[in-house]
């Protein structure tokens, strides 16, 4: 290549570029952070063949500059890979002067390294990484790991197999990543963790001897990959797989309906989006008027059983969702949001935090939602395991969803069905409901293992 | 890129082929550059930010799976580097019967670029600002107006032993976002979204359709839950877009059919539906969201009929799915960011168009409901399932749209059900629609949604 090439260099001269600016009161914040993230991904096909190996290193620069006259403030973040040349930087720090100007915000203070809640001798960042499996991808030999699984699996799989119902392995992806950052900024707050993460997704099939097929599918980010229960993972999912062989189409229904499994991990903590109770306390929501909630009222109204009790906690160790401090430097803390179901704190950014006049919480991380009244198992009604996917409206608290596999229970004999939709509102059924006593812990969410809803409503196929 | 640094990198790339060949393996190289510009301003706030998501991906063939390792450096040295790495670990595989790769052999050298738009950022910013305001003015119950505007402009480079291709494709996608208030509290949204190659088009279509937002706001205010149950309905296009796409898209991904997860290959050449029912793959169509030229696998885009007068016709695939089901061209390999693996995945997927006008379909309808807008929804390949959720639609009674609406219901059914009962579609053919397409739960990569109306006898809401 002909241009001038920085690579090793880049980082010094971008700091020194924006130190400059800073100097000459051309910005009046910048943050850099610096971030490198190594994947090892392994792709399985069905018969245990491995489709693919993939190994990845990225490194990107994410920086953030501001600037501010009496009122307003502005904010551009630009992303620096490797192969940007000093011309692209200059180019860079030049658009993002000019997108400041136009992107212009009610005023607010920057957090600096003095201020109290960026503090972090209370974390403890080794609770981020797990040693070994950092030595493993050093030492490139996490592939060992998972070809041992693999045998694991096979001979799970073989086990319960049986002449009437044969169990297949269709894919697994297992997908590991360790990544590092640091964060620096103009205000002299310098920090910097590394973390592990993985995700297992298993595709399974039952066959039976007519020729009957069903389908499961798992997946799951991974706490811990070394002490994480695959077989236990890998055995209930044979279970529901052989209870979807025979599900039958369900009929619409009206009253008790428990949800348990993923299906109650998805209620409290979507994939997509956030549950309508959680989104209502953001508050970039409470100022941009799109949540009506305010401090010391209640968070559903009419109760009739289990309040909700609701803390995000970034702190949890060995959690994917876990992170230690936030994109301005404020250190973890765990903040209960909603309190017996009294609104006790926003979480909020330093921005917001400083437009509404609270206090910023820092990172949002897992949430942890206290235990509640139920322990026994349903007698009659509906228990539902899997949503095809659920994705609520956070403003309005709708929804509507396909069951993957559900129950339907008669003096607690339970019959698996397969289809119709579990509909209604977030905020209405949490009225009437129970939260169960025993918890359980899943990346980014601590809490009741079982919801149930005593007006709740399944529109069948019938 | 830059043509002298792009011919560099090409330069670089057909060296690390030629070291493979050399070493009798087959290497593959992408380069994948993803940059965006967003601008989010509502009433409130305003956020402008650069992303840049770029790097490169060798492959080598071991002779029985892909062994992959992705940079975000891409200097010669490093592109070299990484090959002998693979050629290492390709010789260390221990495969006793190789199993050859099937590879389009034909010889292509092209290039396929559009101009970018301009930015005119202190334009876009103002003119959102302008509509932000028009829309808050249109309804009392409006209580704050987002615009998002994403510029977009994805590059990419693939080189093989044949193929040598390089395309820069262009995209801009405008969402005018009105937030509401219900009498009762309620947060409820309304918005339009455009997908077209500038930004200033997209605004054009928005014009237009800015006469109608009051009504869709009042609408919106009246409307109210669905009961569910058993339906005659007119789905718009958007909603057509989203039926082709969870039904006879993912069902006919042929990486999904090798791992028998595809109920659809039990049924290939099979009739499923009427005659006029034609679903179509297409890449190629100029400023859809799903745009691309070539796929990650090299292969020049065409046209897949996954449905062709009502029977199931031919997969969509990627290299490895080819190699292993011995398909035929296609042109759906694709990846979501560099350092992700090749799947089998759509791009403009859409039923083909009929002869009657859509008011015609209307007025049959004795007792119905017209559904025009969706927030998405998920695929069941191997059950036949189908969700599209998030709806909004108006009631229709005699022929004629009647003042009853109903928001937040799912659209749900046995697939074969579901196309048994598709009566008429229309003439009228829109793709506007901008949606990331996920594989399961990840894997997003952009698609675009539309088509004709389509008129179903039955279909399940709830």
């Amino acid at each position: 290549m002909k241009q001038e090439q920085l690579q090793l260099n880049q980082k010094d001269y971008v700091e020194e570029q924006l130190q400059e600016l800073l100097e000459k009161e051309e910005i009046s914040f910048y943050r850099i952070i610096d971030s490198t993230s190594r994947k090892n991904n392994f792709y399985v096909e069905k018969e245990y063949s491995i489709e693919s190996v993939l190994k990845s290193q990225r490194d990107e620069l994410i920086v953030t500059v501001k600037t501010k006259d009496e009122e307003t403030l502005g904010e551009s973040s630009f992303t620096l890979i490797p192969q940007h040349t000093k011309e692209d930087i200059d180019q860079e720090i030049k658009d993002a002067l000019f997108i400041c100007s136009q992107s212009r915000n009610k005023l607010y203070n920057e957090i600096t390294s003095d201020d109290e809640i960026v503090k972090d001798s209370h974390i403890d960042y080794n609770s981020f990484i797990d040693s070994k499996v950092k030595d493993d991808f050093n030492n490139n030999t996490i592939n060992l790991f998972i070809e041992e699984k693999l045998q694991n699996f096979k001979s799970i799989i073989k086990e319960e197999s049986s002449d009437d119902t044969v169990i297949r392995l269709n894919a697994m992806e297992l997908l590991t990543s360790l990544t590092k950052k640091q964060l620096r900024t103009s205000t002299k707050i310098t920090k910097e963790y590394e973390k592990d993460s993985a995700y297992l997704e298993i595709v399974l099939t039952a066959i039976e001897k007519s020729g009957k097929e069903s389908e499961h599918i798992l997946y799951q980010k991974i706490n811990n990959l070394y002490t994480f229960n695959y077989e236990g993972f890998l055995r209930d999912a044979i279970t529901k797989i052989k209870d979807a062989l025979h599900a039958i189409k369900p009929a619409s229904y009206e009253g008790e309906i428990e949800l348990k499994g993923t299906a109650c991990l998805d209620f409290f903590n979507p994939d997509l989006t956030m549950n309508a109770y959680i989104a209502h306390c953001s508050s970039r929501l409470i100022y941009q008027k799109l949540s009506n909630y305010k401090i010391n009222e209640q968070a559903i109204k009419n109760i009739k059983k289990d309040k909700l009790t609701v803390s995000i906690n970034p702190l949890l160790p060995h959690n994917n969702a876990s992170t230690p401090f936030d994109a301005d430097g404020i250190a973890a803390q765990k903040i209960t949001l909603i309190n017996n179901n009294k609104i006790e704190n926003f979480f909020a950014s330093n921005q917001y935090a400083q437009y509404l006049n609270i206090n910023p919480t820092g990172p949002m991380g897992p949430l942890e939602i206290e235990r509640g009244t139920l322990s026994e198992e349903l007698n009659e009604g509906i228990e539902i395991h899997t949503f095809s996917s659920f994705v609520p409206d956070m403003l309005s608290g709708n929804f509507s969803a396909e069951v993957r596999l559900g129950y339907i229970v008669k003096d607690g004999k339970k019959t698996p069905f397969k289809g119709g939709l579990f509909t209604g509102n977030i905020f209405k059924l949490l009225e009437n409901c129970e939260l169960s006593k025993e918890v359980v812990e899943e990346t980014g969410y601590k809490g009741p293992k079982a919801i149930k809803f005593y007006e709740g409503e399944l529109v069948g196929l019938d | 890129m830059e043509d002298n640094v792009r011919k560099e990198l090409i330069q670089s790339f057909k060296k690390a082929v030629t070291l493979g060949k050399e070493n009798n393996f087959y290497v593959d190289c992408n380069y994948l550059s993803k940059k965006e510009t967003s601008i989010r301003k509502d009433q409130m706030n305003s956020d402008i930010g650069k992303d840049n998501d770029t790097g490169i991906k060798l492959r080598i063939w071991d002779g029985d799976k892909f062994l992959e390792s992705a940079s975000s450096k891409f200097d010669e040295k490093t592109i070299m580097l990484l090959t002998e790495e693979l050629i290492e670990l390709a010789k260390k595989s221990s495969i006793t019967q190789r199993k050859e790769l099937k590879i389009d052999t034909k010889n292509v050298e092209k290039s396929v670029s559009f101009e970018e738009e301009t930015l005119d950022l202190e334009y876009i910013t103002k003119t959102i600002e302008t509509y932000n305001k028009k829309i808050k003015e249109l309804h009392e119950a409006v209580v704050n107006a987002r615009g998002i505007v994403l510029q977009r402009v994805e590059e990419h480079i693939f080189v093989n032993e044949y193929k040598q291709v390089h395309q820069k494709i262009p995209n801009s996608l405008l969402a005018m976002v009105g937030f509401i208030q219900t009498p009762k509290g309620e947060s409820k949204m309304v918005y339009e979204s455009y997908v077209s190659r500038t930004f200033q088009e997209n605004l054009d279509k928005f014009n237009n359709d800015l006469p109608h937002i009051k009504g869709k706001i009042e609408a919106m205010l009246k409307a109210k839950k669905l009961k569910g149950g058993k339906y005659k309905v007119l789905l718009a296009p958007h909603l057509t877009g989203l039926l082709a796409h969870e039904s006879f898209g993912h069902g006919m991904e042929a990486d999904t059919m090798l791992k028998n997860r595809a109920l659809a290959s039990q049924y290939l050449g099979k009739k499923i539906g009427k005659d006029f029912i034609n679903i179509v793959d297409y890449p190629a169509l100029e400023g859809k969201h799903g745009e691309f030229y070539f796929d990650h696998d090299g292969q020049e885009a065409q046209k897949t009929y996954l449905v062709k007068n009502g029977v199931i016709n031919t997969p969509m695939a990627d290299m490895y799915s080819k190699t292993n089901l011995d398909l035929e061209k296609s042109s759906n390999s694709r990846m979501e960011a560099f350092d992700h693996k090749n799947y089998t995945r759509m791009s403009n997927t859409y039923f083909e168009p009929g002869t009657k006008p859509w008011t015609e379909l209307l007025e049959s309808i004795d007792d119905g409901i017209l559904i025009t807008d969706s927030s998405g929804g998920m695929e069941d390949p191997k059950g036949w399932g189908v969700q599209i959720q998030g709806n909004f639609g108006q009631r229709i009674k005699n022929g004629k749209l009647v003042d009853e609406y109903y928001d937040g219901f799912t659209l749900t059914g046995f697939l074969p059900d579901i196309v048994g009962h598709i009566e008429d579609i229309s003439k009228e053919f829109h793709i506007e629609g901008g949606g990331n397409c996920g594989k399961g739960h990840k894997e997003w990569v952009r698609v675009s949604e539309g088509g004709p109306y389509m008129l179903i006898n039955e279909v399940i809401l709830g």
